[in-house]
């Protein structure tokens, strides 16, 4: 386990600088999510910290030690693929025993190891499978116990969920937070999923053309994004123009009454109604922009029908101050 | 250390490609040069070129072997047409034998498939004749035509066909208007591919001939037998090039269906 | 089941076949059972081979030939195949297609190329003179070399295609795992790279061993008196004493060899299957 430092780290694929000087500083034992869109060079900066990349410029650290020059199979990293990269030849326990053999730890040793890692990720009873035998989230587990066992001193994971249907991907989130409690690793975690992003990680560093838009706990980039882009990466925004400064209103701030309520700040009709369950997501036509609100059936407002002239009323302090004027 | 090991990579490259086309360009080569016995110094000529066109029996062996990969090619396309048109609707495991049984030309010495025609003839008291060289070019070359289809059928999609179906088109529209568009430029390639196994054919025309008829791989094998002549260097020279024209003009009609072709041998 | 017509087009096929491969193996197991002499069922064809040192000494020979073709190929085509599928790039294709086009060129034409090539003064020796090697004669040609060459010219460029594909298809990221797990590159090669490429390994032994057992023109031709193999036998009994009854029991007997060496290696094959 380990301290990470990312100092001024770059990666340039001919003219294009896909990693542009980037800083970072990831304390022992936290879980870092790294969001952003495709092509935004979240993966290149973890296989970069695998040392599958080599950078142009910049070093990464280990507890203050750097490892630029530390060969991948020297660097005691745990490694869990998008397409999990199971071996298709071996067994499960031959896969988790893998490491282990690589790391010279003693024969006798090994099968209890695997049994504790397979024990972890619940997979004890499938030690002798094949991997093609298993489910996608079964072979997730085993990839999970597989990088675990032989103790990285940081785990990286690279969209590793993204394969899993939704139901199972929320299950797996809880296991892999359960796992990941337990065993105190540093990790980071690749995703374009921002509310697994959330969900998951202690911090969230956001990326966007090969920088860092912004980093800090998942409230602190929902409720107090920097930019616009990192507004409207992470949920929903309006964005409101004033005195030359662009502010953000979440939708869910958003109260939507009838024309002339106290305090309306936009007046418009509602051109659409979108029902999903826990929640009704109405936009409301003011003219010059639009206003997304998000309703929650609990406090048993009125209901409005589309074409209704209604008014959006927010506090003031649901307007976020974005620090740019225009992204 | 990286480049290094670049460099070597490339080496090996190059010298198995030197392995497999020196030979062929020094024999091509040869085939202009005037020694009489493949001997240097090399004294530019076309003399073999033109004893190679005044020479009735290359000539005629040339026909031959023209006629009949021609014929193996179109009854091999056919077929295999047909073949792979009508497998889709057999269960997996007679589609599974069948499939066996047509590609074992393949897996089977051809010195045997070759001999044991021979034998049929002998023992039912045929005499040999063309009929019977055709025959067993046709069975060796259809697993070639048959792969090149199968490659071009497996990306072909199903759904196309039955969306033709039910937009009320019937099975013959259906063929004439989806199927057969999607499949003809691998018909003509396997076409062609069978065309060139047949035109290359020895062993099987070697033990089926009649007598006194030849084809080019039989006058060239007849020639390295009794003391060869410059003038095989120029027919084997016209038959390589030949080749090159037709294996490129299959290339480019399956150019995106290449990869599916070579790994289908199995 | 419902019988649907539409399997009827399979049959020209089917008919073909039965008529001209499968019915004549017959007719070629029935022949080798019969006497030369007197055309009565006789064990005497395959007494006559099994008895003989000679044809057990040429079956060796032919086992003991292929193999040295398989073992030549294997050790051009996994480093070609291996180079092609993880070192470059944009060239793959063109080297693929320059490797296969020889094996769809005449066979005849090919073997006449080495005779020429090899042979003493010739081209390749011409060219060793120059650094003064062999300028007596390679002495090359007209020997099993001469063949094994000659052999492994003719079969190899499939081999090739059968590993690059099973290299080809391998996802990158098993090998970056094997990294990631402690593994050195060559650790990495050994217990993942090598072992997942077995199917294709296997596939391309059988597209060299099998067809090389059966041979008889590259023997005849570049191997001179040095040349003789189960196929020149069998050739020489048709055409050269017309002991059609014993050609056809030698002739069973390698199609039973390549038969024993196909199930083998499937049966091989089925060990590295990775379901």
């Amino acid at each position: 386990m380990a301290k990470v430092e990312l100092r001024d780290l770059t990666k340039i694929y001919g003219n294009n600088t896909v990693v542009d000087h980037i800083n970072l500083e990831v304390e022992d034992g936290t879980l870092v999510s790294v969001l952003g869109p495709s092509g935004c060079g979240k993966t290149t900066t973890l296989r970069m910290i695998a040392g599958f990349e080599m950078p142009e410029d910049g070093d990464v650290l280990f507890d203050g030690q750097s490892v630029g020059k530390v060969a991948v199979n020297k660097r005691n990293i745990g490694m869990v693929f998008q397409s999990y990269a199971l071996f298709p030849h071996m067994t499960v326990a031959q896969n988790v025993a893998y490491g282990l053999e690589q790391h010279a730890v003693p024969k006798q040793e090994i099968p209890g190891r695997v049994q504790e890692a397979l024990e972890m990720v619940h997979m004890e009873d499938y030690a002798k499978r094949k991997p093609k035998q298993l489910s996608g989230g079964q072979q997730q587990r085993v990839a999970l116990a597989r990088a675990l066992v032989i103790r990285p001193r940081v785990l990286l994971l690279d969209e590793c969920l993204s394969a899993l249907d939704k139901k199972l991907r929320v299950e797996m989130q809880s296991e892999l937070r359960r796992i990941l409690e337990e065993t105190k690793v540093t990790t980071f975690f690749v995703t374009h999923d921002q509310e697994e992003a959330m969900t998951l990680s202690d911090r969230i560093v956001v990326m966007r053309d090969g920088i860092v838009e912004q980093t800090g706990t998942p409230f602190e980039v929902y409720e107090r994004p920097a930019s616009r882009f990192v507004a409207g990466f992470l949920g929903k925004a309006n964005f409101i123009e004033r005195d030359g400064k662009t502010y953000a209103v979440r939708p869910e701030k958003v109260k939507i009454g009838e024309e002339g309520t106290q305090g309306a700040r936009k007046t418009g009709v509602i051109s659409s109604l979108v029902y999903s369950g826990n929640l009704t997501t109405c936009t409301v036509d003011c003219g010059d922009m639009e206003i997304l609100a998000e309703i929650s059936h609990i406090d048993g407002a009125k209901r409005f029908e589309r074409g209704d002239r209604v008014s959006a009323v927010w506090s003031d302090d649901a307007e976020i101050l974005l620090e740019e004027a225009e992204a | 250390m990286k480049k290094q090991r670049h460099i070597l990579s490339r080496i090996f490259i190059i010298l198995v490609i030197l392995f497999l086309y020196v030979p062929i360009f020094v024999l091509m080569l040869l085939g202009f040069n005037e020694s009489r016995y493949n001997s240097l110094p090399f004294k530019f000529t076309t003399q073999w070129y033109e004893e190679m066109i005044a020479n009735e029996a290359l000539l005629s062996a040339a026909k031959n072997s023209l006629l009949l990969a021609l014929v193996t090619g179109i009854i091999c396309t056919v077929l295999a047409t047909l073949f792979i048109l009508g497998q889709r609707y057999l269960s997996r495991r007679t589609s599974g034998l069948f499939n066996s049984i047509v590609m074992m030309p393949m897996s089977i010495p051809w010195l045997i498939m070759g001999l044991s025609i021979l034998l049929m003839i002998r023992s039912m008291d045929f005499t040999k004749n063309m009929a019977f060289v055709l025959a067993g070019h046709v069975i060796i070359s259809l697993p070639y035509a048959l792969l090149v289809l199968r490659a071009r059928m497996s990306s072909l999609d199903k759904s196309l066909e039955e969306m033709s179906a039910s937009l009320g088109a019937g099975p013959l529209t259906t063929f004439r208007r989806v199927t057969l568009p999607a499949i003809a430029p691998a018909m003509v390639a396997g076409g062609f591919l069978a065309f060139m196994i047949s035109f290359d054919n020895f062993a099987i025309s070697y033990f089926l001939i009649p007598n006194g008829v030849t084809t080019l791989p039989i006058e060239i094998q007849t020639s390295i037998k009794f003391g060869f002549t410059p003038e095989i260097n120029a027919i084997s020279t016209v038959i390589i090039v030949f080749s090159l024209v037709i294996l490129l003009i299959v290339g480019i009609i399956m150019r995106s269906n290449l990869k599916d072709m070579l790994g289908g041998k199995k | 089941m419902k019988f649907d017509r539409r399997q009827a087009l399979t049959w020209p096929s089917m008919i073909m076949l039965f008529l001209f491969a499968l019915l004549p193996l017959v007719i070629m197991l029935v022949t080798s059972f019969q006497s030369d002499t007197t055309g009565s069922f006789t064990l005497e064809n395959y007494e006559r081979f099994f008895s003989n040192p000679t044809y057990l000494k040429l079956t060796g020979k032919t086992i003991v030939m292929s193999l040295a073709v398989t073992a030549v190929s294997l050790l051009i085509a996994y480093p070609l195949a291996y180079i092609m599928a993880k070192k470059l790039r944009g060239m793959r294709n063109i080297i693929l297609v320059l490797v296969i086009i020889p094996f769809f060129t005449n066979q005849l034409v090919r073997v006449y190329s080495w005779l020429i090539f090899l042979q003493d003064g010739g081209i390749f020796n011409n060219f060793l003179s120059l650094f003064g090697l062999f300028e007596d004669g390679l002495g090359l040609l007209y020997t099993q070399g001469a063949v094994i060459i000659g052999l492994t010219h003719a079969f190899f460029p499939y081999m090739v295609v059968t590993i690059y594909m099973s290299l080809e298809r391998m996802d990158d990221a098993m090998l970056e795992a094997s990294r990631s797990l402690g593994a050195s590159k060559f650790t990495t090669f050994r217990r993942v790279i090598f072992p997942l490429s077995m199917p294709g390994v296997i596939s391309g032994i059988m597209i060299v061993f099998v067809p090389a057992l059966g041979t008889f023109v590259e023997p005849r031709i570049l191997g001179g008196t040095d040349g003789t193999v189960i196929g020149t036998v069998i050739e020489d009994q048709f055409f050269e004493i017309a002991a059609w009854n014993f050609g056809a029991a030698i002739a069973f007997l390698l199609l039973a060899l390549v038969l024993i060496s196909m199930t083998a290696l499937n049966m091989a094959g089925k060990r590295w299957e990775t379901e």
